[in-house]
């Protein structure tokens, strides 16, 4: 039989790392997309590395950072009695980088194509600028804004590399499904194996034709 | 209400490559100002320099006693309350024409939006949005949604252009009224001669970023003496001999006319030629237009 945890454990870390990504997002892409400073060009490409990345180069680079032996994560352990390494919470903080560009480049390149009269025009009926941000950019980049969050979720499901890096496979804290696929094929456990993978084609062919869906809707509307 | 006192100088990019805009002037509280000139002239970053949208390089910008602008503190847009109507309109695509005047609202007035989309003629359009608009429509709503939001200042670019005669007077008498009222001062970018004398006191012509001319639209716009001679320009379609006369008929723009001249003169033109007829303006009928 089939194993629910890890499945349910990939849905939280994806509905957990999509919700904070988006806190997070919003406002970077917003100011990549609308700032005037130079750094922001810097500050694209670092958020885009994870694309060409290979994973596990971001999980090693997390793990030495999260380790408690390191100035960072001794730190976390000393002042708040946190463990990164190896723990739920620091999968989360992993999944968030390695999806970063996923939430924000569609919203960036979303907020580019507003006219930017549209912004002038709220600033002249005396609206600040959260109040243009949640009434008349967001509003009008809805489909920007759904297509982040369906590839944030589903590439958050998708991961390997970084969890297996930084988290291992504790099972019910970090054993997400595709560690848990990998896992029985490791224990020649073929038939638990396909159906984990059978469950991941389907929840991704799903994602796919949804954002075909909405962008073809969009494309009409 | 206060005058608007301006003193900038800040470099633009016009189609003729970089200048510099240099104006230094006051506008009169509860006045309208008309601004004339070619495209490329800073007509419209004045407006926009006005707002707030764009800073000056250098200089100052006073409204009555505060200071909006001089070098190191800049009020942002938000805090003028200068209303602006945008040449392309600028109208939210998510909202509806009601709930664009509610955005702009600073306090919800239900009544007032009623207002405002009945003298804008926009009862029919109300509950649509600005793509199932046309642009002479999204221009009444650009015009409305800046009267919402009940501003000191109003700033027009061009913004009665898209519209046809009958509405665009209906919309200027509206705006007369409505500046009467508020006490509001206005500043009107256009190039239509009817409209800037109906509306304005005084006009300001710029031409590469230099004001060259500022004072009454008649003192300004109006040639010195006017000619008391009507040129028309028009293509010769036909040569009729009519004995000791010649009868050549003249299409000018959408109408055709027909004239007498004599053989001799009749013999100098071909058919398809363009020719000029000049007729005097002392015996010309004069009637309204409605």
């Amino acid at each position: 039989m089939l194993d629910p945890q890890p499945l349910l454990l990939t849905l939280k870390l994806a509905a957990h790392t999509t919700i904070l990504l988006t806190i997070v997002g919003i406002p970077l892409a917003y100011w990549l997309a609308m700032g005037q400073s130079r750094i922001r060009y810097i500050v694209e490409v670092i958020t885009s590395l994870p694309l060409v990345l290979p994973p596990t180069v971001l999980g090693f680079y997390l793990l030495l950072l999260f380790s408690p032996t390191s100035s960072v994560g001794g730190w976390l352990v000393a002042h708040f009695n946190v463990h990164l390494a190896f723990s739920y919470a620091g999968l989360v903080i992993g999944s968030m980088l390695f999806s970063l560009p996923f939430m924000v480049l569609p919203l960036t390149s979303a907020f580019r194509q507003l006219s930017p009269t549209l912004l002038d025009a709220a600033r002249t009926l005396g609206k600040s600028e959260s109040n243009i941000l949640f009434r008349v950019i967001l509003p009008n980049c809805q489909m920007g804004l759904i297509s982040a969050l369906i590839l944030t979720f589903a590439h958050t499901v998708g991961e390997f590399g970084v969890v297996l890096m930084i988290g291992g496979n504790i099972p019910g804290q970090t054993q997400v499904a595709s560690i848990a696929l990998y896992h029985e094929v490791e224990t020649l456990n073929y038939s638990a194996a396909h159906l984990y993978a059978a469950v991941l084609v389907g929840f991704s062919f799903v994602v796919l034709m949804a954002l075909r869906l909405i962008s073809g809707k969009s494309r009409h509307a | 209400m206060h005058n608007l006192y301006l003193d900038i100088q800040t470099p633009m990019q016009s189609a003729h490559g970089a200048r510099l805009l240099q104006i230094k002037t006051q506008i009169q509280a509860g006045s309208i100002t008309a601004i004339s000139g070619p495209s490329g002239a800073g007509k419209s970053t004045l407006l926009r320099l006005i707002a707030g949208l764009n800073t000056p390089q250098q200089g100052e910008i006073r409204y009555g006693d505060q200071c909006w602008f001089n070098g190191k503190t800049c009020v942002a847009t938000r805090h003028r309350h200068v209303g602006m109507v945008f040449q392309d309109y600028a109208l939210f695509p998510n909202l509806t024409v009601r709930a664009q005047l509610a955005y702009a609202q600073q306090q919800r007035n239900d009544a007032q939006i009623d207002q405002l989309i009945e003298q804008m003629g926009l009862q029919q359009l109300a509950s649509r949005k600005p793509e199932q608009l046309s642009g002479g429509q999204q221009q009444r709503v650009a015009l409305a949604r800046s009267l919402a939001a009940e501003p000191t200042i109003l700033l027009l670019d061009e913004a009665l252009s898209a519209l046809d005669r009958s509405l665009r007077d209906e919309l200027q008498q509206h705006l007369l009224n409505w500046q009467a009222q508020s006490g509001a001062m206005i500043i009107v970018v256009s190039h239509d001669l009817g409209e800037i004398f109906r509306l304005a006191s005084r006009v300001i012509q710029l031409e590469n970023g230099q004001m060259i001319a500022d004072g009454t639209p008649a003192a300004v716009l109006l040639p010195q003496r006017a000619s008391g001679r009507l040129q028309l320009m028009g293509t010769l379609l036909a040569i009729e001999s009519a004995g000791v006369a010649a009868l050549l008929t003249v299409a000018c723009g959408n109408e055709t006319v027909a004239t007498l001249v004599s053989p001799e003169e009749a013999a100098r033109y071909n058919i398809g030629q363009s020719i000029s007829l000049t007729v005097s303006a002392a015996n010309a009928c004069v009637s309204a237009v409605n």
